[in-house]
Parts: structure tokens; C-alpha cells; sequence
């Protein structure tokens, strides 16, 4: 932990900064895909969903146009990641699955209670640290806080939409009209799926926990600190 | 009347155990030819006009579940029946399984036991119905195949020459993928009633769509029985709450070739949950005894909508038939509203 925490120090101050104007798109990004996703959890009419989802098509258009030219190799690995988040903050507006996304931000980010761990050490590293080293790792924290909190919310989302899967199954075998009854061995299924709902219907809520703490650090780290 | 206060008892002391749960509900409305399922098929007349009936239902269920262990649930219902009070009913189902894993298998062992009693007049179609099943499963996220067997016994103490048992080993293999599934079943059954042994070989597909807010799923099946006595005609096929679609079947009553299809939905929209689901059946007896169906239909539609804290509006409109060789036929027309009261949603809320 404390050889990654040193490394990431490091390697924040030699990559530079994250584009402070592209890290605010990019919330303001997934603060409409949240929306969306919320909306779509929450039933919300078509015409509701159309207009969250034309307004964080907007946002996603102009952090687009925002992102740089690439001119070195750490920036394409930024650039994949940022485009991992970009994928998933359109998955999570559009309801839809991407695996793959996924896969890269997991693999950048690991466990995300470990990394919100990290990036607390991290921030609270700079303390004592020169201004340049400070603002470099708060840059990095932020942007690192914003993709797992597009993650998290994505996988909240994903656990969420299992859960309703698995009740609409569940819904579906207890047939009771006369004559239709189901047997034991659908019912034996219904509460496995219940069972799994509850499950999947937990997870959400701890994900959705866990990712008001990275929004708080992401807050954190945004503001500016007085010079010693 | 009984059933419903010991269960609101039981309702009452666990309402704190974090994965008990439980409602109550109570129900108004009619049905055209509530007495149609109580008959014997010998008895229906081609132009045989039953009565409707007006009905209140009082039902509850208490019940545990927490993950993956072992599960339990207990359900009651009264159903008053009136002006002609012959199908009304006081029933009490109970039901327990278990679960475990061995390795990369799940083992399920589940039972169920139905007491139904008619109270007014007519009691031959009361009746104790015990159901046992036992599978092995292979979980995975793609191919799911599974072994199982379900055995049924039903006794009428009034009317022992109805009550009937059988046993069906199936193998499954089931498909899924995230927007739906296939589930091919093929099975043998066995069949006894008046000593009288049947068997039957029986096969069907399922299959099912499933969006974030609503699936759709149809399946068909196929029957080919042998042997067993001509007298399962005298047996209602259906009755009020004793809606088991297994029974019906469950007989191979000299022999027959049937079709079965299922169709159904179920949709969340926004508050609403709506759930329809509609099975016909169509079967060529090979002795066409005049007393045996040829054809049953079956339809229902519920819709629910929480009226906010533990209250929940429930409504049901449903049509039940079938038809005999020798032309009697039945169409049992039902519907009723009523709320529904969870406390842990109250919890919950709270």
C-alpha cells in the first residue's frame, strides 16, 4: 500500500496535472448520467427519461470536444481510461451493460474500497507536501474519485437492475388463478430468485454507499488548500 | 375463520426478525360459476346454468427467507361464498426448503402440504394435498442443467375413490443469458388412483424475455399417457384455491395425447406491478369417456399499486373453463378488488 501510495504520488507529479476543465466536464457528465439512471430506477415517463438523456448527451458532447491531442504514451492509458469512464457514464444513462469498460476501470481502480482508502492517504499525504506536489495529487485524486464513482454507480445500477430481473421472475412463477397454481419446484425457484434479489438489492445499497464517500473525497480534494 | 387470526398471531410476534415478512389481504368481488369447480364432470349438463356467487376473501401469509438458507411460508385464506355458500373454503398451506451446495452442485429439498376444507354443505372436494421435491443443480451463468424429482399425493377423506398420487423424475437444461432464457424439460411420470397404475412421458420448452421493467415468457408442453382407469373423470379438475395446474394432468385416465401452452407477462410501470398469464390445454382421450375434458382455458390479469406505507391496492380479473368430450363445458367469469397490508414496508419506509 505504501509502495502504491509513493508511486502514485510520484507519478501525479511527473504526469502533470489532469485538465481542470476537462475534470469538471467530466462531473458534470456523470451527474447526468446519474440522473438518467435514477430516473430510469424511479420509472420515470419517456418524456422525462428523453430530456435527462438529451441534456447529458450535451454534457458528453462537450467533454469531447474538451479532451486533448495525445502526445505521449501515459496519456493514451489516460485517454483509455477516460473513455472506459465515458463508456460506462453512457451505459449508466442509457441502462445498458458494458462489460468491457468495465473490465478497464477495475483494473485501474482494483477493489474500490481499497482505492478510496488509498486516495484518502494520498490526499492526506500533501499536507506537508510543496504546492506543485499538492495540486498534482489532488488532480489526480479528484479524477481518480470520479471514475470510480461513475463505476460504483454503474455497478449500483447493474446490481439494482438484476434484483428487478430476478423479482419479475419471481412475479412470473407464482401464477395463482384457478387452475394455474404452480407446483413446489416453482416456488422453490421464486425463493431462490427472491433470495438472490435480496442479495443483488444489498450490494446496491452498499455500492451506492461507498460511492457517496468517494463523492465527498472528490469534494475534498477540490478545494484549494491555504499555502504554509 | 379460523386460519387467518393464528396467523396474524404468528404475524405479530416476528415482525421484528429482520427476514420474516408477512401480509394480509382482504378481497370483494364474484364470480359467474364458482360451483362448476366443485361438481363431478359426470354431472355437468350441456346447458347447465350454475349461479353466480358474490365472495370475500381474507387471506394472510407469514414467512422467512435469508439468502440462500432455509426458507419457510405459511398462507391461509377464507373464502365466504354467498348466496349459495357451497364453494366457500377455509385453506392453510404451509411450506419449508432447504438448500446447500457440494461443490460445484446445489441441492434443494422443498414440501408443501395443502389442507382445504369446505365448510358449507358440501364437503367431498375438501382435501389434504402433500408435495415433496428434491433437485440437483449445476448453477453456472450460461448452461443450467438439473435433475429433480417431485412427488404429489392428495387424499379426499370424504371421497377417497378421488384421491390420486404420482412421482415424476425430470431432467432440465436451461439457458440464460442477461436479456432472457430456454428451458427444455423432459420427464416420466408415474400415476396412481384407485389401483390403478398410469404413467405418462411428458416434454416441453419454456422460454422468457426479459427487459429491465418487464418479461414476457410462453412454453409448451407435451403429454403422452398410458394406462390408468377411465374413472379420473369423476374428479373435479379444478377447484377454487386447489388451483395446483399439475393435478389436472396428473391422471392418465386410459390414456391421452396432450398440448399444453403457457403464456404470460410480468411488468413493473413505475408504482404499478402488472401480471397476466393465460394456459390452454388441448387433449385427445384415446377412451372417449363422455365425462373427460378435451379442452381447458385459463386467463387471469392482477394489477397492484401501493397506496404508500404497508397499503397495497390489488385488483384481479380472471376466466377459468373447460370442456368435455360429451359436450359439457363450464365458464367461471372472476374478478375482485382489494388491499393488501405488509408492516415491513412500513419498516422499511420508516
Amino acid at each position: 500500500m505504501a509502495l502504491l501510495l509513493a508511486w502514485m504520488v510520484g507519478l501525479a507529479a511527473a504526469q502533470g496535472t489532469p485538465d481542470d476543465a476537462v475534470l469538471r466536464q467530466q462531473q458534470a457528465v456523470e451527474v447526468a448520467a446519474q440522473a438518467v439512471a435514477a430516473a430510469r430506477a424511479d420509472g420515470a415517463k419517456r418524456s422525462v427519461i428523453a430530456e435527462l438523456m438529451k441534456h447529458y448527451r450535451a454534457e458528453a458532447t462537450e467533454l469531447d470536444a474538451l479532451l486533448p491531442p495525445l502526445d505521449a504514451t501515459w496519456e493514451e492509458e489516460r485517454r483509455a481510461r477516460l473513455q472506459a469512464v465515458i463508456a460506462l457514464g453512457e451505459a449508466l444513462a442509457a441502462g445498458k451493460s458494458d462489460d468491457d469498460a468495465a473490465e478497464v476501470l477495475a483494473a485501474w481502480l482494483g477493489e474500490p474500497s481499497d482505492r478510496l482508502t488509498l486516495l484518502r492517504k494520498a490526499l492526506a499525504s500533501t499536507e506537508t507536501a510543496p504546492d506543485t506536489v499538492r495540486a498534482a495529487v489532488q488532480a489526480d485524486v479528484a479524477e481518480q474519485a470520479t471514475a470510480l464513482s461513475v463505476w460504483l454507480a454503474y455497478d449500483a445500477a447493474e446490481a439494482r437492475r438484476r434484483a428487478e430481473k430476478a423479482q419479475l421472475r419471481a412475479a412470473s412463477l407464482r401464477r395463482s388463478g384457478p387452475g394455474q397454481g404452480v407446483g413446489i419446484s416453482a416456488e422453490v425457484e421464486a425463493q431462490q430468485l427472491e433470495a438472490l434479489a435480496l442479495v443483488e438489492t444489498t450490494r446496491s445499497a452498499t455500492l451506492s454507499t461507498l460511492r457517496t464517500d468517494v463523492l465527498a473525497l472528490r469534494a475534498e480534494a477540490a478545494i484549494p488548500r491555504e499555502s504554509p | 375463520m379460523t386460519v387467518a387470526p393464528s396467523l396474524l398471531g404468528l404475524l405479530g410476534l416476528v415482525p421484528a426478525a429482520h427476514a420474516v415478512d408477512g401480509e394480509v389481504a382482504i378481497r370483494i368481488g364474484g364470480r359467474t360459476e364458482p360451483e362448476a369447480a366443485l361438481e363431478q364432470p359426470a354431472e355437468w349438463e350441456p346447458a347447465e346454468e350454475f349461479e353466480p356467487a358474490a365472495l370475500t376473501i381474507l387471506s394472510a401469509r407469514v414467512g422467512h427467507q435469508d439468502g440462500d438458507g432455509p426458507w419457510w411460508r405459511v398462507s391461509g385464506a377464507a373464502w365466504g361464498v354467498a348466496p349459495e355458500g357451497e364453494s366457500s373454503l377455509l385453506s392453510l398451506t404451509p411450506q419449508a426448503g432447504v438448500s446447500s451446495l457440494a461443490g460445484p452442485w446445489r441441492l434443494d429439498v422443498a414440501g408443501r402440504t395443502d389442507l382445504q376444507a369446505y365448510v358449507v354443505e358440501e364437503g367431498d372436494a375438501s382435501s389434504v394435498r402433500g408435495e415433496v421435491f428434491a433437485s440437483i443443480t449445476r448453477p453456472s451463468d450460461r448452461w443450467i442443467p438439473r435433475l429433480s424429482v417431485v412427488g404429489i399425493a392428495r387424499q379426499y377423506p370424504i371421497q377417497p375413490t378421488w384421491s390420486f398420487r404420482s412421482v415424476e423424475p425430470a431432467v432440465e437444461l436451461t439457458y440464460r443469458r442477461d436479456d432472457g432464457w430456454v428451458r427444455w424439460t423432459g420427464s416420466g411420470q408415474a400415476n396412481h388412483h384407485q389401483d390403478v397404475l398410469g404413467t405418462q412421458v411428458r416434454t416441453g420448452v419454456t422460454m422468457g424475455l426479459t427487459g429491465a421493467k418487464a418479461e414476457l415468457w410462453g412454453g409448451y408442453g407435451l403429454i403422452a399417457a398410458q394406462g390408468g382407469g377411465t374413472q379420473a373423470a369423476a374428479r373435479p379438475p379444478f377447484t377454487p384455491l386447489g388451483d395446483y395446474a399439475a393435478d389436472a394432468d396428473a391422471l392418465s385416465a386410459g390414456g391421452f395425447l396432450q398440448h399444453r401452452v403457457d403464456i404470460g407477462t410480468s411488468m413493473f410501470l413505475g408504482d404499478w406491478t402488472v401480471r397476466a398469464s393465460g394456459l390452454a390445454r388441448l387433449r385427445q382421450s384415446v377412451q372417449l369417456d363422455p365425462a373427460t375434458f378435451d379442452r381447458t382455458g385459463h386467463g387471469q390479469l392482477d394489477v397492484e399499486r401501493p397506496f404508500g406505507g404497508p397499503w397495497t391496492g390489488v385488483a384481479t380479473v380472471g376466466v377459468s373453463g373447460a370442456r368435455l368430450v360429451g359436450g359439457g363445458s363450464y365458464t367461471d367469469v372472476y374478478g375482485w378488488l382489494g388491499v393488501r397490508w405488509t408492516p415491513r414496508k412500513a419498516d422499511d419506509e420508516g
